[in-house]
This record gives structure tokens, sequence and C-alpha cells, in this order.
């Protein structure tokens, strides 16, 4: 009855389409194959300095020039693509920044090898080149060359075992060293891992096909939706698996893991050539501690040694804070900069209180609440100039010293604003270079004087203090902080300020970062959505002066004392010594009792890597005082000098900021640090970015796929519009479209036959055919409008087209095929 | 779907061993989605596959013989998952029982429509092909689990047999056979109106034409006529739908029912009232069923395309027992030659291998 064999057979004008989204599919497919193993890698090797925009461009470039390639299907092309992967090799070899990257590379593989199995092989001597272009070029190339073979194995049927093989020596290799991926590149290679299995194997050898009793009808389409289904559930499942069992309670301290720690040590070892300028396409510009209180968005702190500022100042002195920024509440990652309108309120309530104009400024300022008469009363208080020249410094700020009083020249907002930017700024301050025990003294202070010196407005401003920068904390903060931090019940064991204990509360503050926290340059970015104070105070436990100056506001205000978060630059006694242009002595000073001498003035170049972050709080009867919190440095203005120690941390600062890693900061802390070393979380954002570009594209193609779909139902619904003129307009104008892209242009003059001949003989066919739909296309051009078209005619004008679409798209290059599916509209229609 | 188990149970040993060694949240996250992904997508799939169906259709019912057919499988998934791997199982079983072929359709399988998968069948010869669908699985996104899917009814298509051309002149019509007056059969009626047979009661399922009006009259009864039965004039085409000894059975069956049919219609053609005649196995019994148009030919091919294969009888023999009278020539057409009968065919046709 049935012949056995080839009993069914399957209709081949089905089931011919390529898809737009499986095609897309497979290229994220084959770019993710040829990225994500090497990230991986990359991430576990700590092969750091490296630049990732070029090896994530490299992949998706490699990628779409060899699918174009590829999908061609002509022998030329094939012959193109494998010139192209040959070039590649060629120049691979040749190339000496190929060699030294795969040596950089093969160093950091040998490092860990000689840690794990406790070997002793010697590492490759490398070139003095710029180790960070070589090893981005070298990972370039691979990341080049792995495109290619993916895309070769790929496009036509995709091949589980190429891609399982690829990805299985670089994970391999990782596992096999005692290496983990991160949380995030695991995440990457599940997704990829699913996508793949989504993809291949048994689903998409090809449309259709039979083998053996198998018959398989296959469309990629349907292969591609799945997967974006399956890659999006495995995201989400990640996400969730993350934000459940969070890193930050996840006990790292593995059997292989401690390897880590050795190997961050190692690789600084072995990367003695720093080069690291410009890079391809340049670094992190240096930010120094002015951030404008936006918080953790620097991976690394890096700087240049550029002029910040000229600054003329007083020669003997240990030192100046130079205020810039002033942050107000704190909110999450970032601080918000104090403004004129956000304190309407307490302006409205000063002015009420007849207090109000040149308060307004002093507000800001603070410095109004110095009473200068108080003031005077204890210690050398010596009244001086500063002159301020900006150089590299952000403009958008006004940097003067504490206790600064403003020169006439400032006192309209404005202006201040304008002539700073141009000029130099001269400020007349006074030098508080007094006994510490003004402010840290165990009573409070002044109380017998208050009543007598503190004017209304000092008392109006001290409660605005209060109740802005100290009271309502809770608010800003997370309940882990809050239950941290708290006064008395608080984990942190905080005493509550009670106007005697200024001196302990500050120490508790200070001891508290000093044994928990780690100084470094490089603390990573703060993850997406996090809380910057969360993630250093409970995850990351390290930062630079940022950290410490957030974390310590919070903490005093916690503590009943009013503070705020201060950026700026530090000018410090090793400026005088190594930074000095010129000497000058030329003013005098006065005291406020009266008394006139001669200061000697000194101008200093104020390099980037005095930039700052510190922390003020509010002492009634004197003001803002800085209070310095970040390990290994020192307040300043209160006269102390380091340790020895602490001397050697500030001094070699310049050379921490620029080698990054080197976190040689007070050894107590460090040990300390140590021993709640948390899960590294610092190359989490440069996944999020290649997830970021990889989303862009997809929405992009999503919304090129929406837009494609709303042209071809409009020619759809063209070609069956009820008006058959309209229609047959529309095929006229196709034929002549497509006859172009065919060769075939007619001119007036030549005659109805001529016409149907040429067309004849390059789409076939009878001539009687194309001289009809001619004839059928002169009477649409030239009859009067009125003139009406049968529903026959325009079945065959429209049928003629298609026969046209079909015969043009079997000779045309791939280029044309697509004008005609693309740009005009047409696609080839399903034969039943 | 076992290799993929396989590499499933691999991946989870090996994320296990990782977990293990690796104390590291990365290796705990790898084993975790390891189980949960697959669950999930296991139970997602579970539950879409509880509304998918899968039916066949044909194009047309009735093709005759090398000519292809489409045979349509429509699966309809209303749920919002596409399903990436499917599995049809069809079976195509011919009518006598003896034979059986089985197709596996690997498919995917889109979401909120009908999936209609078109495939070509070209029938080697004629008969019943009963066509339906053995198994339905519809595997989860990873294929590692499959899930049982409804099956909708199953379809038949019948198979025509072609009709030869040479077959028109075996018919023995001779000068001495057209010249001779119409003989009726003494023992049966028949159709013909130009001879009463019998005259008697009427019985229930009698014919309003056929009542003697004028007898029933007189009689005061109802009486009807039977007419005679053409025996000189008619042929018969006796078919022995028999198991053949080698195991060529569907080419012999298709030969016998090809050569009947070539047959038939050169006697209709000819104008010539004759039979089909087979032995049906189940009622024990010659069905013999007249032939005066084409339509009655289809009618004839569906019951003979529903009936059975027999062995260790020969309808021949059977047919012995018969009694048409002696005018009817006999065609008898078998596959095996060496028959042995008792009564004596006028014309016996061997065909198919034998």
């Amino acid at each position: 009855m049935l012949k056995t064999g080839n009993v069914l057979k399957i209709p081949k004008s089905k089931y011919s389409k390529n898809s737009v989204i499986a095609i897309l599919y497979k290229m994220l497919l084959i770019i993710s194959g040829a990225l994500f193993p090497i990230l991986a890698f990359i991430q576990a090797f700590k092969i750091d300095r490296i630049f990732y925009v070029p090896i994530v461009l490299t992949a998706i470039l490699g990628t779409i020039l060899f699918a174009l390639i590829m999908g061609s299907k002509r022998p030329k092309y094939i012959l193109l693509l494998v010139i192209t992967f040959l070039f590649g090799l060629i120049i691979f070899y040749y190339r000496n920044e190929f060699k030294t990257g795969i040596l950089s590379v093969a160093n950091s593989v040998l490092t860990v090898y000689n840690i794990y199995f406790n070997e002793n092989i010697v590492l490759f001597k490398l070139e003095d080149i710029n180790i960070a272009r070589c090893n981005t070029m070298f990972v370039c190339g691979i990341v080049f060359e792995l495109s290619f073979v993916l895309v070769a194995g790929s496009w036509y049927r995709v091949r589980v075992w190429l891609h399982g093989v690829i990805t299985g020596i670089f994970v391999g290799i990782i596992l096999i060293m005692g290496l983990m991926p991160s949380a995030i590149m695991s995440m990457l290679l599940i997704l990829y891992l699913f996508a793949v299995a989504v993809a291949g194997g048994l689903n998409t050898r090809s449309k259709r096909f039979i083998k053996g009793k198998n018959i398989y009808v296959m469309n990629d389409k349907i292969n591609a939706k799945a997967g974006i289904i399956v890659v999006s559930l495995v995201l989400a499942v990640n996400i969730l698996l993350m934000s459940i069992i969070s890193p930050v309670g996840y006990n790292r301290n593995g059997i292989l893991n401690n390897i880590e720690k050795e190997l961050d040590k190692k690789i600084e070892e072995i990367k003695k050539i720093d080069l690291f300028e410009g890079g391809l396409f340049g670094g992190d510009k240096a930010s120094g501690g002015m951030s404008d209180g936006v918080l953790g968005q620097t991976d690394t702190l890096k700087y240049n040694g550029d002029s910040a500022m000229k600054v003329t100042v007083p020669k003997d002195s240990d030192g100046f804070y130079l205020r810039g920024f002033v942050g107000g509440k704190y909110s999450k990652n970032k601080w918000e900069k104090i403004t004129y309108d956000g304190e309407s309120y307490y302006n409205s309530k000063l002015s009420q209180s007849g207090h109000w104009l040149s308060f307004t400024y002093d507000l800001l300022r603070s410095e109004a609440a110095v009473n200068e008469e108080f003031a005077s009363a204890y210690g050398k208080k010596l009244q001086m100039k500063m002159i301020i020249e900006l150089t590299g410094a952000d403009k958008e700020y006004f940097y003067a010293p504490y206790f600064a009083k403003l020169s006439n020249y400032f006192t309209d907002i404005d202006q201040r604003v304008t002539d700073k930017i141009e000029g130099q700024t001269e400020i007349i301050f006074t030098d508080y270079i007094v006994d510490k025990d003004y402010y840290f003294h165990d009573y409070l202070i002044a109380e017998d004087l208050m009543d007598n010196v503190v004017s209304e407005h000092q008392s109006v401003y001290e409660y605005f203090v209060k109740e802005y920068y100290c009271n309502g904390w809770q608010d800003q903060v997370s309940d882990d902080i809050e239950d941290e931090f708290t006064p008395e019940t608080g984990r942190a064991g905080f005493s509550k300020y009670n106007g005697t204990n200024l001196k302990i509360c500050i120490e508790q503050v200070k001891n508290y970062l000093a044994e928990n926290m780690e100084y470094t340059l490089s603390p990573g970015k703060l993850r997406e959505g996090q809380d910057f104070l969360d993630e250093f105070i409970f995850v990351k436990k390290k930062g630079y002066c940022s950290y410490f100056a957030t974390a310590a506001t919070i903490m005093f205000r916690a503590q009943g004392i009013p503070a705020r978060y201060v950026e700026g630059y530090i000018i410090t006694k090793e400026d005088y010594k190594e930074n000095v242009i010129k000497g000058e002595k030329i003013e005098q000073y006065i005291s406020f009792n009266g008394d006139v001498g001669k200061v000697d003035y000194v101008q200093l170049d104020i390099k980037d890597y005095r930039a700052h972050a510190w922390t003020e709080i509010f002492v009634e009867g004197f003001g803002w005082i800085p209070i310095e919190v970040t390990t290994g440095y020192t307040n300043i203005l209160e006269g102390e000098h380091p340790t020895t120690a602490q001397q050697q941390e500030t001094t070699t600062k310049k050379q921490e900021q620029t080698t990054t890693k080197n976190q040689n900061t007070n050894p107590t802390t460090t040990a300390s640090a140590a021993k709640k070393n948390p899960v590294e979380l610092k190359d989490y954002t440069i996944v999020f970015k290649v997830i970021g570009i990889m989303l862009m594209v997809v929405i992009m193609i999503f919304v090129m796929t929406y837009l494609i779909r709303l042209r071809f139902r409009k020619i759809d619904e063209l070609l069956s519009d009820k008006n058959a003129r309209k229609t047959i307009d529309f095929v006229s104008d196709r034929i002549v479209k497509i006859n172009k892209l065919m060769g075939i242009e007619f001119v007036n003059t030549d005659l109805v036959e001529d016409k149907a001949r040429r067309m004849s003989e390059k789409f076939g066919g009878d001539e009687v055919k194309y001289i009809t739909l001619l004839k059928i296309f002169d009477k649409s051009n030239y009859a009067p409008d009125e003139t009406q078209f049968s529903e026959k005619e325009k079945k065959f004008a429209v049928n003629v087209l298609f026969e046209c679409v079909s015969e043009a798209n079997k000779v045309l290059v791939l280029r044309k095929k697509l004008q005609i599916k693309y740009i005009y509209g047409l696609k080839e229609k399903n034969s039943l | 779907m076992a290799i993929r188990r396989i590499m499933y149970i691999i991946f989870l040993l090996a994320t296990i061993w990782i977990f293990i060694v690796y104390v590291d949240y990365s290796a705990l996250q790898l084993f975790v989605s390891m189980i949960i992904i697959p669950a999930i997508l296991d139970i997602m799939a579970f539950i879409a596959s509880r509304n998918v169906i899968a039916g066949l259709e044909l194009k047309d019912i009735y093709v005759v013989k090398k000519k292809s057919v489409q045979l349509i499988v429509k699966v309809a998934n209303p749920s919002i998952l596409p399903f990436i791997g499917a599995m049809v199982e069809i079976e195509m079983k011919d009518g006598f029982g003896g034979n059986t072929v089985n197709k596996k359709l690997k498919l995917n399988i889109s979401d909120r429509e009908i999936n209609k998968f078109y495939l070509d069948m070209t029938p080697e010869y004629c008969g019943r092909i009963d066509i339906s669908i053995k198994k339905f699985k519809l595997y989860d996104f990873t294929g590692i689990w499959s899930f049982k899917g409804k099956i909708d009814k199953m379809v038949q298509l019948y198979v025509l047999p072609l009709n030869n051309e040479e077959q028109i002149n075996v018919i023995p019509r001779n000068n001495e056979y057209i010249e001779e007056p119409v003989k009726f059969s003494d023992n049966e009626p028949g159709d013909d109106c130009s001879q009463v047979f019998d005259i008697r009661e009427f019985r229930e399922g009698d014919r309003l034409q056929r009542i003697h009006w004028q007898l029933s009259a007189k009689k005061d009864e109802t009486y009807v006529k039977e007419f005679s039965m053409p025996i000189d004039a008619s042929a018969e085409i006796l078919l022995e739908l028999a198991f053949s000894s080698n195991n060529e059975v569907l080419r012999n069956v298709d030969a016998i029912i090809e050569k009947a049919y070539g047959l038939s219609v050169a006697f209709l053609e000819q104008e010539i009232y004759h039979y089909i005649s087979w032995y049906d196995c189940k009622r024990g019994e010659i069905v013999r069923r007249d032939v005066t148009s084409a339509d009655d030919i289809w009618n004839i091919l569906y019951e003979i395309y529903h009936t059975s294969l027999y062995e260790d009888v020969a309808a021949l023999q059977l047919y012995d027992g018969i009694s048409y009278g002696n005018g009817v020539y006999l065609f008898y057409i078998t596959t095996d030659e060496n028959t042995v009968v008792k009564y004596e065919p006028h014309k016996i046709y061997v065909v198919g291998e034998i």
C-alpha cells in the first residue's frame, strides 16, 4: 500500500523562510560564545589592565562580519571568510603586542599554577611595552578568531559540541587551577549554556530533512523565541538567587579560595611596568576626592599628577583644608548638594528674626557661626590672606579654608561665581592654629560665655544645623545601618552625645573605621541598586576618603552630633616641601587684638591627588570643624602630626594612588580588614555593561523587526486595496524598481512588445503576459482618472509582480534581494 | 532525548563536584541553577502541554495510487509557550492488516496557533490506509523531560486502482455470444424487467413498482412480480483476496483489485451486466454485487477495502456451492496458480508476484 522508504516527502514550498529573529538569536549566541568564556578567564585569572570595550566590540563586529560573509553562501565569500581568518592569524603571529600579550596572560596562569601546585616555574620576561594594550590586543585577537570558528560552526546548524569544547577549555583551565568565575560570570555562563541547549542539537539541524525513520521539520524562529524565554528565566532565577543568598553572607573560605589572595599579590609583582597611560580607549580619568557628592561611581581612583590649583598661603603652617563641595542629606548613593532653595524654610525663619540678609550666604559657608569675639578669647588668632588660582580643579566650587571671612569683593553671590572662575580668589581667613582642647574639651564649650556672646542669629543657625544635619538621619539610611549605629543599643556600641563627651564620640567613630575598614583606591564600583553605605560597611569594608567620610558623617549624626560631608583639597606639609612655586614676603598680618606683623607667604602647586573628602562636625560656639576619619590621614587643623606609620602612608599616597592595588595602609587596619575579607565585587560592573549593551542590541532588534512588520503589513494592504487602480499604480512602481535591479530600463519610445521581450528574457515566461501587464500599466498611466480597473486586472498585475520578485530572488545578489525585501517591502509569496 | 538526559546528569554531577570542592558563591549558584532552572522549565512545559492537541487531516480521502496526496499534521498549541521539541509518531496501517509503516516527525511548535505540517505521501498500492498518531510527545526546553500530548482521531485514505487500458479486450465477445438469445436463470431472480421470473406474495421491502396490480385486484392480496436474471449476457469477476504464500501480500492484493477494476470498467464500457464477488471471511460467505454504473464500482471497492484477507480457504471452492446458472462467465482473479478448483471458471487471471 505504502512504499517503504521515502513515503513521506516534505513540500519544498513550506518552511523555507529565514527568520530575522532566528538569525539574530544565533548571532547573540555566537557573540556570547566568543565573549563569555574569555571574560570568565580574564576575571578568574585577574588579568586586569585590560580594556573591555574593544573586546566586546571585537566580538560583535567579528560576528557580524563573518555572519554576513557566511550568509551569502557563495564559494568566493567562503574563501573570503577563510582569508580573513588567516589574515587574523598572520597579524597575530607577527605583531609584537600579541606575543607580549600571550606571555603576559601565560604569566598569570603560571603564577596560579605555581601557587596551586607549589611549583616554582620561572615566569616569562615581558618587554618594556604597554602591557594593558598587549593584553587587550591579544584577547581581541582570540575573540576575533573564536567568532570565526563559531560562525563557521553554527551558522547553518548550531553545533552544541563546538560551543561545549570552546567553553570547556576555558572553564576547565579556570577550574583546574583552583579558581572560580565570579557570580556574575557564572550567571552569564549558565545563561549561555541554556541558550545553546535550546538552540542546538536535536532542534535546529536545518529547516527540513528526512533521516532514517525520522522526519525533521524545524522552524528556527520558534527556537529563538524559546531561547529568549529560557534566557530570561535563567537571568531572573540567578538574580533572585543572588538577592536571596547574598554573597555577603556566604562563607567563601573554601579549601581552594585562599589562592586568590596570594594571586593578587603575585600578579602585582609581575606587573612591574606601569604603562597605564591613556590606553586604547582611555582609562578612567582622575576624579580625586571630588565627585560632586556622587558616590561609588569610580572603580579605581587614578591620578595624573596634574595641577589642580595654585595657592598662595602663609609659609609656616601645618596645612589647610580647602572646602569645596558640601553635602547635606544622604541619599543612597549620593550627597545632596546644599542649595539656597533647599533651605528656604530656615531662611524664612531667619528673616522673621531679622537676621536674614548676610546670613543666607553664611548659612552655606557657615562661618557666621563662629563668633569672632568669642573665638578671640582663646589662643592665637591671626587674620591672614590666601590667594587661590584654579588650574585643574572643578571651577564649580568655591574653595576656601576654614574660618574664612569673605572679602567685600565676594559679597554678591553671582559675582562670586563668575569672578572666581576667571581670576584668582582672594580670601581673608582666620588662622586658628590653636590648642585642640578648644573644641575637644570635655565640658560644654563656652557655656559660661554663651549668654553673652552668642548672638540671636547664631542660635537660630544652631537650631537649623541640628535639624538639618543631625535629626532624622534614620530616614536617610537603611535599617541595617540604623541598627548598627544607633547609640547605646546599636551593634557599633556608640555613645550618645550629651554635650560633654564630644571627644569620646569622635574617638569611637575613628576607632570603628580604623578597626573595621581598609583603605584602598580600588574599592570597585557600587553595584546597581545598592546602597553605598551598606556596601561599604557590610560588604566591601574598604574604600577611599569618600567612603570613610560618608560613613563617619552618618555615624556622627547617629550620635547626635550635627555633621556633614565635604569634598575639597588639602594642603599638607609635603606640599611645602615638594610643590613650592615661589616664596614671597609680602603681607602683614593683623591679629584681633590689633597686633600687626609680617608673614612669609609661599605659592604652592596643589596637585590633583590632593583632592580629598572629609567630615565636618558642628561644635556650638565654634561652628564647623573638620574631622579626619580616613585611615592614615591626620587632621591638619588639629596640628596633629602623623605617627611614623601614618606619615609613611601620607607621603606615599601619591605612589599608592598611581599603583592602584598597593593597600599599604595602617597595618592594624589591614590585618583586621583581612579577617573579614568580603567577596570580590569589583568586576561586576563590567559584566553589567556587557549585559546592558546586549539588551540594547536586543531592544533595537525588536524595534526594527516591528517596524519592518508594519511596513510589510502596509504593503499587503496596498496590494489588496479595494481601489484596483491604486494597487496597479503601486505594482507599476515596484515593477519599474525590480526592472532596474535586473538591469532593465525603459525609455518612452520603446514599444510595448520590445519591453515585454526584454522582461521575458530576464524574468522568463511568455511575452504575452508582459504585454498584457504593460498595457494595464499604460492604461493606468494615461487613462482618465475615472477609468475603472477590474478585479481581474488587479489580480493579474499582482501575480506577475510576485512572479517577477520570485525570479529576481533567484538571480540577484544578496544585497539586491534585501533591497527588494526590506526597501521595497516585497516578500516572496508563499506558494501552497 | 537520552543523550540530553545523560548530558544533563554529567553536568549535574560536575556542578555537585564543583560545589563540594570549590566552596564559592558561584559554585552554589551553578549548583542551584542546574537544579532549579530545568525544574521550572519542566513545570512550565508540563502546564503548557496539557492543552496541546495533535491531529491529522487529509486534503483528499480518495487518491489514485502512485499519485501524491497531502497529509496535514495539525498541532494546536493554545498556550503562550512554544515547544522546541515535539515528536509525532504517525502510524500508517493498511486496511488488509498486512503492513504497518511508522514515521516519526520531529517538530517544533509555535505558541498560540495551530501549527500545520504538510507532508506529501504517495501510496504504492490500492487499498485502505488507516493513518493515526500513535505517539505524541512534547519536550521541555532543555529536551530532558517529555510529556504526552492529546491525540485526535485517525483518518482513512482510500487508494483507488489504476485503470489499465490493455484489459479492455479481455472479455470473450465472439459472434456466437452476441447472437445467442438471452437466457435467464432458472434458479435466481434478477433485475431484467423484460422477463418475469416469478409472481409471489408481497413481502416487506419489496419495491412498489413491482406490485402486480391486476393480480392483486383479482385476488384481493398484494402480489409482486420477480424479474429474471439474464445469465447469458452477464459476467462475474471473482476476487481471491487470500494471503499469499510469499511476503508480497499488498502487491498481490493490489494486483487483484486492479485487475478486477480494469475488467469491471471494461465491462461497463461494453455495457455488459456483470457482478463482482469476493469471499467475506467474517460473514463466511461469498459477497456478490452487481455493477451497473461507475458508482457501483466505487461502492464495491469501499466494501472490499473494509474486508479482511483470509487463508486456508479459496473463494473459488466456495463458489462452487452457489448456483447462479450456467450462463455466467466467471473471471477468476487469483495470485495462486495452483488453486484447486471444483468449478471451472471461464478465465483465470493469475496476477501479482508469484
